[in-house]
């Protein structure tokens, strides 16, 4: 055993000192040669024969050589560092291949790892709590009325909290059923007021979820006893550390919350995110505090008429999701019949439509799906595109090998004759491929890292992306690379094996001009040609949609002067300021920001413009005759004075809100032209009454004072919807105020002036969201700009990797048919036609590709219709582009070899060969 | 003449260490000549075998090398036994005396 270890290392040692050696072995025989010529001389023998006699008794010197090599070193060791450092000398010198084909690669490998750790963060992951699988979110779609707040689904996620505890305590299938709801939250008492992520939990939260502290405790059922009661909180870990310096004395302290002081008695588990990817709760805190967290709501806690909060449950182990949804539905109709009784008022056919609703669990391993629903389609579509840029990489390299085994078939098979072992020759040009593959998986890491930063650093504050982290998904980088090393192993042996199988003879003796007759290789690179002009066709397709798409969406007309406005909001209320206290301080920041230099006109609006939120209501305007149950929603915001002269938004007639529109004057509103027309066509608005809300006895109360010009309200996207506007001054629970700052020079140097005058007015208050207006409605195309950029960037990559192919093997063809076509010139072939043959092979490449990527683009560009705006998805004139680029693409990779293939001279051509 | 015999494998391992015990310090062309002198030329030594078995049993630890200069004033790598590789000298023969004194009880009975 020793013996085996000690040979073993003086193997391995001897893999470094191989100069060292070899000369030492050199020297040794030398010295044997000498001496046996020596003896042979004083035998007698000649010069000539005493040398002859002393090679011939020592056998083959190189031979010895070899076999003494072998037995020194690690045999398959020193032949893999013989093959890479040759293969290294090969790849250095034509640096134009190498680059090209680990460029390709890198390109390749990194879209797709930097696009798929995305993914798999949004879309693919579980919660990082045990058992995710035993997870169900709870839905209930069906009419309803009174008050709604939903994410997502339409409010089929959002239930009352007593139907939530009724659930919680008559449902037997779960070990656990929470709720919880995300909120904004001012958190002071430890250093300066700041906004902050609160979640709003139900006793039994964690228990449900499975997480634990790593300090202090998380909340037990004991932490949801009565409205008000439980004045504690758990920090998150993240918020924790960020926040406090991850300081274990923070625990049994006050925090003051929305200016209700809580004790901290915990900081939950590391790396728990809640239930809801892309929203990070920093603080938890029990939902019996609703009314203080979320005072502008206005609906107590036990309200039967609020419906706020999602909720989450785990099944029993042993219990199926559709056993659970099936054991339900019995208990929540019942409850759904007393909750219809407290709540009163029901006619008879919304009763009967009520109690029947419902009740379905869906899959909560990956919690609730809100940010997923916004962004699936968006990732899916990149995903793809990312996909057939790695093919397109796999095609390219798959050519480049190709062809260049093919341009080493002479030098093969003069190895071949001096003597090389054929496996010896694969392995050598495998690990070529394979140094290739290499090289361009660790490019395409750096690639990728980069790329994902890049990605998660554009996500704009506020897009219910929080938390996405950068690391790079390393599941999906082995499959890249795994997939490039199949291609190379596939297309680099492939060559390999029929170079190593030529006919020696013929291939010496024939040259190079016999091999443009063996059409196999060649019909293999045009077919990998057409393989990669067709997917980059349908690339080009889709980045010329999503481009149109991204330019109409940037110039369709918001009906709102954007430039110059700088935005930012406040929540007073989160203060625990009063609805009065706002509506002060509303009144006094209007004051003080009106007289800052600068400033041209300033208001503001309860609800902020071009985000995702939106408040609506039905309506009953004056005199409009309503058909049975016709839905009379509207949109609606309270805003301050000079709102439309701020935002540029026209006035048509009547007035816009002025100071003299207070608490105590006549409610009035404004309305625009689409409600106008839809409510009041053909009559004169103005002076006419709208009631909120619709009913029997609901009177039409509030006058309209002016008609403005339609505007968007979510962003570029949305529709034109019937919109109201009311001052601010009569909403009874004025809570967070966006403010709207029209300035005469460029905005952004007004933020630190800005930021001063308000908290001249008010200290503690946090700011929030301070920019430019321009920058929140170019945020609120994110996904879109995303998909453009990154659809357009990888479809000019694949553009240029299918000229580069094309190129590639039209210089071979070229290079092939020198002869041919000099003896063709010679025979008085003009300069034209041979440009013609060039061009024309290269033409009926891309013209078969680009003909089969049209279709699949026309087909599959169906599916992507709905990301699509202003465009449709077989939209003539980017198809038309995309035919007219690839023709563009094809000439430009023709034209070299075709006018090298022109130039040729027949007397050089002839004789060359 | 009888026709040369070709060394057999592991046996040459046996007839170097044997050599080196007998001549002490020897390079690789002495050792080869010995080994040629002693069989009386009718064992045929491929010399430049001799340089991977010289190496292989180096590496195992049983002989070491040593670069100096012969009796005719040349340089040469000298080659000489170490203490493990004269025990294994003494096994190998021993082991080899066992083996030719079974074969040749074995051919005497059939004959």
């Amino acid at each position: 055993m020793t013996e085996f270890i000690r040979t073993l290392a003086a193997r391995f040692l001897a893999l470094f000192r191989r100069r060292d050696l070899d000369r030492d072995l050199d020297a040794e025989l030398r010295s044997h040669l000498e001496m046996a010529i020596e003896r042979n001389l004083a035998q007698g023998m000649s010069q000539e024969q005493a040398r002859r006699q002393a090679l011939l008794d020592f056998g083959g010197l190189e031979q010895t050589k070899e076999s003494y090599r072998e037995r020194r070193g690690l045999a398959f060791l020193d032949t893999l560092l013989q093959d890479l450092r040759f293969a290294f000398r090969m790849l250095r010198k034509s640096p134009g291949f190498t680059s090209v084909a680990v460029l390709t690669l890198a390109l390749g490998i990194g879209a797709n790892t930097a696009i798929f750790s995305l993914t798999d963060q949004i879309l693919l992951r579980n919660l990082p709590v045990p058992d995710p699988e035993r997870l169900v979110v709870l839905r209930s779609p069906g009419p309803d009325n009174g008050h709604c707040w939903s994410d997502i689904d339409n409010c089929a996620q959002s239930f009352s909290y007593p139907i939530y505890k009724a659930l919680r305590e008559q449902a037997t299938v779960f070990s656990g059923l929470l709720a919880y709801r995300g909120i904004a939250v001012n958190v002071s008492g430890q250093g300066a007021t700041q906004s902050a992520h609160g979640a709003l939990v139900s006793g039994n939260y964690f228990q449900t979820l499975e997480v634990q502290p790593s300090l202090g405790r998380v909340f037990t059922p004991a932490d949801e006893t009565a409205p008000g009661a439980n004045t504690v909180a758990v920090l998150s870990y993240g918020y924790w550390s960020r926040q406090f310096g991850a300081d274990p004395s923070i625990l049994n302290k006050p925090l003051l919350v929305n200016g209700v002081p809580l004790t901290v008695v915990g900081v939950a588990r590391k790396g728990f995110h809640g239930v809801q990817i892309g929203e990070i709760p920093d603080i938890f805190i029990p939902v019996t505090m609703k009314s203080q967290m979320m005072p502008t709501e206005g609906l107590p806690l036990e309200d039967h008429n609020d419906f706020w909060l999602p909720v989450v449950g785990r099944l029993k182990p042993g219990i199926s999701q559709a056993q659970a949804q099936a054991s339900l539905q019995a208990i929540y109709t019942s409850l759904l019949k007393e909750d219809a009784k407290v709540r009163g008022g029901f006619g008879r056919d919304f009763l009967t439509r009520y109690t029947s609703k419902p009740l379905l669990l869906i899959s909560g391993a990956r919690g609730r799906l809100v940010l997923q629903s916004d962004t699936e389609e968006p990732l899916l579509v990149l995903m793809s595109m990312v996909g057939l840029v790695l093919l397109i990489a796999c095609a390219n390299l798959a050519g480049l090998l190709v062809a260049r085994g093919e341009a080493r078939q002479r030098e093969v098979a003069v190895r071949l004759a001096l003597g090389a072992g054929r496996a010896r020759l694969i392995r050598h040009l495998l690990t070529e491929s394979l140094l290739i593959a290499i090289a361009g998986g660790a490019a395409g890491i750096a690639l990728a890292s980069w790329c994902l930063n890049a990605m998660v650093g554009a996500i704009p504050p506020g897009h219910g992306m929080l938390g996405l982290g950068n690391k790079l998904d390393f599941r999906v980088l082995w499959f890249a690379i795994a997939l490039t090393l199949a291609t190379s192993i596939l297309f680099g042996l492939a060559p390999a094996m029929r170079a190593t199988r030529v006919d020696l003879h013929s291939t010496l003796k024939e040259q190079g001009s016999s091999i443009s007759e063996r059409h196999s290789s060649v019909g293999l690179r045009k077919l990998l040609i057409i393989a990669q002009v067709a997917l980059t066709a349908v690339l080009l397709a889709a980045a010329g949609l999503f481009a149109r798409t991204l330019a109409n969406l940037e110039h369709t007309n918001l009906g709102v002067n954007a430039n110059h406005v700088l935005q930012f909001s406040v929540s007073p209320a989160l203060n625990s300021d009063t609805p009065v206290q706002t509506l002060q301080f509303a009144d006094s920041a209007w004051l003080e920001i009106s007289a800052l230099p600068g400033v041209r006109s300033v208001s503001l609006s309860t609800i902020p413009i071009f985000s995702d939120d939106d408040m609506g209501f039905n309506i009953t305007p004056q005199g409009y005759v309503m058909k049975p149950d016709e839905d009379t929603n509207v949109l609606a915001t309270y805003v301050g004075p000079n709102y439309f002269s701020t935002l540029g938004i026209p006035l048509i007639a009547g007035r816009e809100f002025t100071e003299e529109d207070g608490p105590a004057s006549p409610k009035v509103c404004i309305i625009n032209e689409k409600l106008a027309q839809r409510f009041f066509a053909g009559h004169n608005p103005i002076g006419l009454h709208i009631a909120r809300g619709a009913g029997n006895n609901v009177h039409p109360d509030i006058e309209i004072v002016g008609v403005v010009a339609n505007s968007k309200w979510g962003g570029p996207r949305s529709h034109i919807v019937p919109f109201m506007y009311m001052p601010y001054s009569q909403e009874p629970h004025l809570g967070e105020l966006t403010f709207y700052v029209r300035t005469d020079r460029e905005p952004e140097p007004m933020v630190a002036t800005l930021r001063s005058a308000i908290s001249r007015l008010d200290p503690n208050l946090p700011v929030n969201n301070m920019r430019a207006l321009t920058a929140q409605i170019s945020d609120s195309m994110f996904d879109s700009r995303l998909v453009a950029t990154l659809s357009v960037s990888l479809a000019l990559l694949a553009a240029l990797m299918a000229a580069l192919g094309l190129y590639g093997v039209l210089s071979y063809v070229v290079a092939r048919r020198t002869r041919e076509i000099g003896i063709r010139m010679a025979l008085g072939g003009l300069r034209g036609d041979i440009l013609r043959l060039v061009i024309g092979q290269g033409v009926r490449l891309t013209v078969i590709g680009g003909l089969i990527g049209i279709i699949v683009a026309l087909v599959a560009s169906q599916w992507v219709a709905s990301l699509l705006y202003g465009v449709t998805a077989r939209d003539p004139l980017t198809f038309l582009g995309v035919a007219l680029l690839l023709g563009l693409v094809a000439l430009a990779a023709c034209y070299i070899p075709a006018r090298r293939a022109s130039h040729v001279d027949p007397l050089i051509a002839l004789r060359y060969e | 003449m009888p026709p040369k015999a070709e060394v057999l494998q592991g046996t040459l391992d046996l007839l170097v260490l044997k050599t080196l015990d007998t001549l002490g310090p020897m390079h690789g062309f002495g050792i080869a000549q010995r080994i040629q002198q002693v069989s009386e030329d009718v064992l045929r030594l491929n010399q430049g075998t001799l340089y991977p078995a010289l190496l292989r049993l180096e590496q195992r630890g049983w002989i070491s090398s040593k670069w100096g200069v012969s009796d005719k004033n040349r340089n040469a790598k000298f080659y000489s036994l170490t203490r493990r590789g004269r025990r294994q000298l003494q096994e190998e023969a021993a082991g080899w005396n066992q083996m030719a004194a079974v074969i040749n009880r074995v051919l005497k009975a059939t004959s």
